[in-house]
């Protein structure tokens, strides 16, 4: 694949903060199906600081999981990645060797899944897996890693961590298994965990346990998260950035206060007034659903608002407002 | 008199060789043009609740009554002439409607078995009627279900609902199908239809923000019992119970400034026992040795809050204490 993505200036390093821990510029992924390629992904940039928490919202579809499943190039056929580049680093992801990618994964970027039964093994003794995960990274005896398990369990405040290491997947209960998972995520001190929903399925009784947890052993050991979830909530209580994505683009991102507090585009805004206000809201149009995404100008265009005769000319790039990124027109005007 | 009274209902389904209640002694008011929220997790037995009050399960124990009639000392032919009263929005609209049947034979379905009287144009204009109430285009009536968008799919399901000028609907989880900005609109319209058509709603609900702006009272479910009753929004503002304190800690704020307090329960692979005097014997953060001992029943607390905890009093003084924002 013939790479012909723009070079994007990082918005972090643009106004001479502190070089971004991961940047990701055009990234293009999707999907072969019948008759064709999908695009979810379509030309997504943002970048990740050190110690950042980070929170990645959109609705079912809007390409959330698939950009975060491309950024560690776990994009399975017939899903495919077309173009981007994603920094980690300092190095280019999307260029570097599959051995090196494989060295990186679980070591300097970690993955908290949803469904934490879905990770571990079903028959395997919990030692079992923290020894062959950790042995695949680094050479330790047996008695080392047994004794930082041991050790990474305790961190994540499980009660009797002897009997869970010697146990399995299936003795625990959803938020127990969860927490075994975020243990051996940072067993081996990654600087970037990516977590998709991983309260979404558990007790609602134990989400805030969790999130809790994360927080305690991620942000305040000035690790980075990429914390991808449909809650704005979650990201209001948790996160200090935000990513917002709508079909398969990045409409706005930039600090939670500014994005949350004053929302620029008209997606944003929507999303927003949904989640707040329940029953107040504005009639739009965007139930009738369906239509393939826009071929060419902003993706939004046929639910919005705002729409205007350039919209479906040109495909709006982001522009800086305040200490957001807002790729709308309605911005774009404002700033020349 | 309420317009649905249960009484003490407890229903338990065989599994294997034990049982499993799945709804143990609970009590239940709706007055007519009232709308009540019933939120639990899933296993809470909620949708039991909501089945038993449909009338398409029997209770094991206990009483149902629906404008005074006790649904399960009913004959056969009152029942289904009852039914034009009584309807329901289930959670899955692909999966409630008939995927062979075009929309238009769907919504006049329900007229042929409750409306036997009307011929084909009066049918047709009340179909009409419905689809304009519900905001579904007309050209809509010749397509298939698959052919519709999920929030369009649930618009359908709640016209079939309201077509035959029911009194009392049960929502079973309406909106969990559907993205959050659907959501709000599906809601505004089902609110907008009570108004309009003066109907009384249970909106069963595992989620707290979506039985908020609904519903005037809720019922706060889990294993089995009903654990607190109230206002919702003092419910929300104010929970009581330490399983309500727990479930409305998890529904965050999109408003960064606001820092709701944890309160979790301790976690358990054990399935809760809801035989035992306390639901939440073993997972509660704040038990006594008594809670398993004395028989902890609903009591009330105030005038409009009912509470199954021994603790509620103390509960409630804390809650004075922390919080003068």
């Amino acid at each position: 694949m013939k790479e012909t993505v723009p070079e994007i200036p990082n918005p972090a390093a643009s106004d001479g903060s502190v070089r971004s821990l991961l940047e990701v510029h055009g990234l293009i992924a999707g999907f072969h199906v019948p008759g064709g390629f999908a695009q979810a992904v379509d030309g997504v940039d943002f970048t990740v600081g050190r110690g950042s928490f980070v929170g990645l919202v959109g609705e079912s579809g809007s390409g959330k999981s698939t950009v975060v499943r491309s950024l560690v190039r776990l994009l399975r056929p017939p899903g495919e990645i077309r173009g981007g580049r994603v920094v980690f680093e300092g190095r280019d992801l999307m260029r570097i060797r599959e051995s090196e990618m494989r060295r990186l994964r679980g070591a300097k970027i970690s993955f908290i899944t949803q469904n934490p039964f879905a990770v571990l093994h079903p028959v395997l003794q919990i030692r079992k897996q923290f020894r062959n995960f950790i042995a695949a990274h680094r050479t330790m005896a047996r008695s080392e890693i047994d004794s930082v398990a041991l050790q990474q369990l305790e961190s994540v405040r499980i009660k009797d961590p002897q009997r869970v290491l010697h146990g399995y997947a299936h003795e625990l209960s959803g938020g127990m298994a969860q927490r075994v998972v975020i243990a051996m995520a940072l067993a081996l001190k990654p600087s970037l965990v990516i977590a998709d929903e991983p309260t979404t399925a558990l007790d609602v009784t134990v989400q805030r346990q969790i999130l809790e947890l994360m927080r305690l052993l991620i942000a305040d050991q000035h690790r980075s998260l990429l914390l991808v979830t449909h809650d704005v909530g979650i990201v209001a209580q948790y996160c200090d950035h935000v990513v917002v994505m709508f079909s398969g683009t990045v409409v706005e991102s930039g600090p939670v206060s500014r994005v949350l507090l004053e929302p620029q585009h008209p997606y944003t805004q929507r999303l927003l007034q949904s989640v707040k206000s329940g029953l107040d809201i504005i009639p739009t149009t965007d139930e009738y659903a369906g239509e393939l995404a826009a071929p060419s100008g902003c993706p939004y265009r046929l639910r919005c608002p705002h729409v205007m005769d350039h919209c479906s000319v040109e495909r709006p790039q982001p522009r800086r407002s305040g200490d957001s990124l807002v790729s709308c027109f309605l911005y774009e005007a404002e700033n020349g | 008199m309420p317009l649905v009274r249960v009484e003490r209902v407890s229903r338990s389904f065989a599994v294997g060789n034990s049982s499993v209640l799945a709804v143990h002694e609970v009590s239940l008011d709706i007055e007519s043009g009232e709308s009540v929220g019933l939120i639990g997790e899933s296993g809470s037995g909620k949708s039991t609740l909501g089945r038993l009050v449909l009338g398409l399960l029997r209770p094991d124990s206990g009483r149902i009554e629906f404008d005074g009639r006790d649904l399960t000392a009913i004959a056969p032919s009152e029942m289904r002439h009852l039914r034009s009263r009584i309807q329901v929005v289930f959670q899955e609209p692909r999966e409630a409607l008939n995927p062979r049947m075009r929309i238009g034979r769907i919504l006049s379905e329900p007229l042929l078995l409750h409306a036997r009287n009307a011929n084909r144009s009066e049918r047709q204009r009340r179909v009409n009627e419905t689809l304009e109430m519900v905001s579904l285009p007309s050209d809509i009536l010749g397509r298939y279900p698959r052919e519709l968008s999920g929030g369009q799919q649930q618009r359908v399901g709640i016209a079939r609902a309201i077509i035959s000028r029911p009194q009392f609907i049960v929502l079973d989880e309406p909106t969990s199908s559907v993205d959050v900005s659907i959501r709000a609109r599906l809601l505004r319209l089902l609110k907008d239809l009570q108004m309009s058509l003066g109907l009384t709603y249970l909106l069963i609900s595992h989620d707290i923000s979506t039985v908020r702006e609904f519903s005037d009272r809720t019922y706060v479910m889990y294993a089995g019992r009903i654990v607190e009753v109230g206002r919702t929004e003092e419910v929300i503002r104010s929970p009581v119970h330490p399983y309500t304190r727990s479930l409305t800690s998890a529904d965050l704020s999109p408003d960064p400034r606001i820092k709701p307090r944890v309160y979790s329960l301790i976690e358990s692979k054990e399935a809760p026992n809801s035989k035992r005097s306390c639901v939440l014997v073993g997972r509660c953060p704040l038990e006594l040795p008594a809670c398993s001992s004395n028989a902890v029943e609903l009591r009330q607390l105030g005038t409009q809050r009912e509470v199954a905890c021994i603790r509620a009093e103390e509960i409630v003084s804390w809650s004075l204490e922390e919080s003068p924002a």
